[in-house]
């Protein structure tokens, strides 16, 4: 078994375990990355412009 | 919507200085951070109704007009706090397709389907925005490089994300 296939067969038991889809987790996993993506960025420049 | 929804938090921020962008920019995406909360506890509704229907926007305006307003005394900030939270529903209708009421249509012009017009009404507003926000900046020699710098960055996100639309058109939903 490669180090992929371990990675991949662990992270979805893992998931299953904690009774979350896949789908669900990629979902949730990318809104929340947009969300911080999109208020961080705008953030940060303010910042550095008031300082 | 997605980034042009950061323009109203800038926009905002010209009519309210004293608000800080980091609790404009909360207040812009509030909708869709209950989105991720719903999906996460494994209660996501596929219509968006707890999130994005009229009732549902109304409520988290009420409480973040209350919050703020509690928090800071600030009435005349509360309401641009509860207009920020509203405005995320008119942009939606714009580029997305969402629900009214329990039992009521679905509207919006659903731009998501076309990237190239999607992107041309999110840089509307995030050039609106952007314009905006550069007055509620310190004065500087050059000011128009600080607009530049914010409105490259946010229309970068955009066409990211566009492009993205773009070559996965089948995404996995909650």
């Amino acid at each position: 078994m490669t180090f992929e296939q371990f990675a991949a067969t662990t992270s979805a038991s893992l998931l299953m375990l904690a009774g979350i889809s896949a789908d669900r987790f990629l979902y949730a996993f990318r809104l929340i990355g947009a969300l911080l993506v999109a208020t961080l960025v705008p953030l940060l420049i303010d910042r550095r412009f008031r300082r | 919507m997605y980034i042009g929804h950061v323009g109203a938090a800038l926009a905002a921020k010209r009519v309210r200085g004293s608000i800080g962008l980091l609790v404009l920019l909360v207040a812009t995406y509030t909708p869709d951070w209950i989105d991720a909360g719903l999906c996460v506890a494994g209660v996501y509704n596929s219509r968006e109704m707890l999130s994005h229907s009229i009732p549902a926007v109304l409520v988290c305006a009420l409480i973040g007009f209350v919050a703020y307003a509690v928090a800071t005394r600030d009435w005349t900030g509360a309401l641009v706090i509860a207009a920020v939270i509203l405005s995320h529903l008119l942009l939606d209708w714009v580029t997305g397709y969402k629900p009214t009421w329990p039992g009521g249509p679905m509207i919006g012009l659903q731009l998501y389907d076309h990237p190239l017009a999607d992107f041309l009404a999110e840089g509307i507003v995030i050039f609106a925005g952007a314009l905006l926000y550069g007055r509620t900046l310190p004065p500087r020699r050059r000011p128009w490089v600080d607009i530049s710098i914010m409105l490259g960055a946010l229309l970068s996100l955009q066409l990211t994300i566009d492009i993205a639309h773009l070559l996965m058109k089948s995404l996995p939903k909650c």
